[in-house]
C-alpha cells in the first residue's frame, strides 16, 4: 500500500525543492506512478519550472544584446524620415545614466571615473544587515490592525511567533477553511493565528482571533488571501484560504518556528 | 591596471586585508563575475532593459564600499547582495524612469514585459507556444518580490538555494518555501494552458 494523496500533497514543497529523504522520494514516487492525480500534479510543477527556466533564457537574451530593440523610431523624430542615426544621438544626450549599449567594455572607464573623485559618498555605504527584500521605507503602512477594546497593533506585537494571517472576505469557504486551521493548530505555541475581514466584510460572531485593519497593507496580503508571516516578521508563504494551501503553509511555518527555537523562544 | 593604484585606494577607504590575504583586485574580480551578476540583475530587477544599468551601478557601489566586505562570504555572494538592492531600488525610482520617458517621448517603446521584440525568436525547440510564455512573463511579474526574486534565481546558472540564501539574507527555508508558493501561483494561474492538463 503506497502513502495518500494527501502525505504527498503535505511533501510537494519538499519534493520539488529536491529536499526529501531518499526513501520518502522512493515512496512518493512509487505513489505518483500508481495515482494519476498527483502525477499530473508533479507533472504540472515540472511543466511550470521549465517555463521559468524559458522565460528567464530569454529575458537573459534580450538584456544581454548589445543594440536595444526597444528603442525604434516607429514614428518619424520630428522630421519625417528620421533615422535610426537619430536614436543613436539621442542615447549620445543621454549622458551616463542612459542605456549605453558598450556598458561592458566601458566598465573600466566609469571605474576610472569613480576612483578620482575623493571621498566615497555616504550615501553609497551598503548596511549589509539590511534585508534586501524588505521595502525601503515608504509611507505604505504594510501591517496594522486594531483590536476589539480599540488598541492599535504592529507586526512588532506578534514578533516572536509566527503569524497566520488571513483576510477573509464574503468567501464563505475561506471563513472556514481559517476556522478549521485555527482549530487544528490553536495548541501550538509558536503560532498565532489573526483573521482581518477585508474591506467592507462583516465576520459576525467568529471563532478564530479577528482584528480590523487600520488603513495597512496587511503585508501586500489580498482579501481571500493568507500570509505567514516569520518570528522576525518577514513573509514566509502565501496563499489562497479556499484551496486548501493553508495547512501545508502553516506547517511550514511551524518547521521555520522549531529551526528558530529549537527549545522553545 | 596598476595595482599599486587598487592597494593605495583600498588603504585609503580603510580596508585592510587580512594578513596573508591577497589584496582584492576588483577589476578582475568585477570582469569575472559580470556575467553572474547580469544574471542576477535579470533575475531581479522587473525591467530587463534596466539589467545592465543595475549591474554597472552594484559594481560602484561594490568597489567604493570594499571596505564593508569582511570577507565572510564569497565575493560573488557579496556583490549579488547589492545587485539584489539596487534592483529593488532601481524599480522604485520613478524619477528616473520618468526622465528617461521624456528624453524617449518623440520615440514609441514597447513595454519591458513581454509585449515587445524579447518574444520575436521562437523558441529553438519550437515546443513552447507563445502565448504560453506570454503569460508566464506577466505570471512572473505578477509575484511579490519576496517569491518573484528567489523563484527566477533558481534558474541563474549554477545558483543553489544555500546560495540564493546567502545573498537574499534569509534562511534556506524560507527560500524554499517562498519558490514553492512562486510555483504554486503560477501553477494555478497557467493550469488552462499547461500540457499536462491538455493530457487530463
Ligand atoms: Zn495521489
Amino acid at each position: 500500500m503506497t502513502k495518500s494523496c494527501q502525505w504527498v500533497e503535505s511533501r510537494l514543497e519538499a519534493y520539488v525543492s529536491d529536499s526529501l529523504t531518499p526513501a520518502e522520494r522512493g515512496e512518493l514516487d512509487r505513489h505518483a506512478s500508481d495515482c494519476a492525480a498527483c502525477r499530473s500534479e508533479l507533472a504540472a510543477f515540472a511543466e511550470v519550472d521549465a517555463l521559468v527556466a524559458e522565460h528567464f533564457r530569454r529575458r537573459l537574451r534580450s538584456a544581454s544584446r548589445p543594440v536595444r530593440p526597444m528603442v525604434r523610431p516607429l514614428r518619424p523624430v520630428g522630421v519625417a524620415g528620421a533615422s535610426l542615426a537619430a536614436v543613436w544621438i539621442g542615447f549620445a544626450a543621454l549622458g551616463p545614466d542612459a542605456v549605453d549599449p558598450d556598458a561592458a567594455d566601458k566598465f573600466p572607464a566609469a571605474l576610472e571615473a569613480e576612483r578620482a573623485k575623493p571621498d566615497p559618498d555616504p550615501e553609497l555605504a551598503i548596511p549589509l544587515a539590511e534585508d534586501p527584500l524588505q521595502p525601503q521605507p515608504t509611507p505604505v503602512v504594510r501591517f496594522r490592525v486594531q483590536d476589539a477594546a480599540g488598541y492599535v497593533h504592529t507586526l512588532e506585537d506578534f514578533s516572536g511567533s509566527v503569524l497566520v494571517l488571513g483576510v477573509v472576505d464574503g468567501n464563505a469557504a475561506a471563513a472556514a477553511d481559517f476556522e478549521a486551521s485555527y482549530a487544528r493548530y490553536t495548541s501550538e505555541s509558536g503560532l498565532r493565528f489573526l483573521a482581518v475581514p477585508a474591506d467592507g466584510v462583516d465576520l459576525g460572531a467568529s471563532r478564530f482571533p479577528t482584528m480590523a485593519n487600520r488603513a495597512s497593507t496587511l503585508m501586500e496580503t489580498d482579501p481571500g488571501e493568507f500570509t505567514i508571516i516569520s518570528p522576525e516578521g518577514e513573509v514566509h508563504a502565501r496563499g489562497s484560504l479556499d484551496n486548501g494551501e493553508l495547512p501545508a503553509a502553516i506547517d511550514s511555518g511551524l518547521r521555520l518556528w522549531r529551526d528558530r527555537f529549537p527549545s522553545g523562544p | 591596471m596598476n595595482p599599486s593604484a587598487t592597494e593605495s585606494v583600498l588603504n585609503k577607504s580603510g580596508w585592510a586585508p587580512r594578513a596573508g590575504d591577497a589584496p582584492i583586485d576588483f577589476d578582475l574580480a568585477a570582469r569575472e563575475h559580470r556575467p553572474f551578476l547580469m544574471q542576477v540583475a535579470v533575475a531581479a530587477t522587473r525591467n530587463v532593459d534596466d539589467a545592465e544599468d543595475v549591474v554597472q551601478e552594484a559594481l560602484v557601489r561594490g568597489y567604493k564600499g570594499l571596505r564593508h566586505f569582511r570577507g565572510d562570504c564569497p565575493l560573488r555572494v557579496w556583490l549579488a547582495r547589492i545587485v539584489v538592492r539596487v534592483s529593488i531600488n532601481h524599480h522604485r525610482s520613478f524619477v528616473r524612469r520618468a526622465k528617461r520617458w521624456v528624453l524617449f517621448g518623440d520615440l514609441e517603446r514597447e513595454d519591458s514585459d513581454g509585449r515587445r521584440a524579447a518574444f520575436d525568436a521562437a523558441d529553438p525547440a519550437g515546443k513552447v507556444e507563445l502565448e504560453t510564455l506570454l503569460d508566464v512573463g506577466r505570471g512572473v511579474d505578477a509575484l511579490p518580490d519576496e517569491f518573484r526574486i528567489p523563484l527566477l534565481m533558481l534558474a541563474v546558472d549554477g545558483l543553489t538555494i544555500p546560495e540564493i540564501a546567502r545573498i537574499l539574507e534569509i534562511p534556506e527555508g524560507t527560500v524554499k518555501s517562498r519558490i514553492f508558493y512562486g510555483r504554486k501561483r503560477l501553477k494555478k494561474r497557467l493550469m488552462p494552458s499547461l500540457a499536462v492538463r491538455a493530457e487530463r
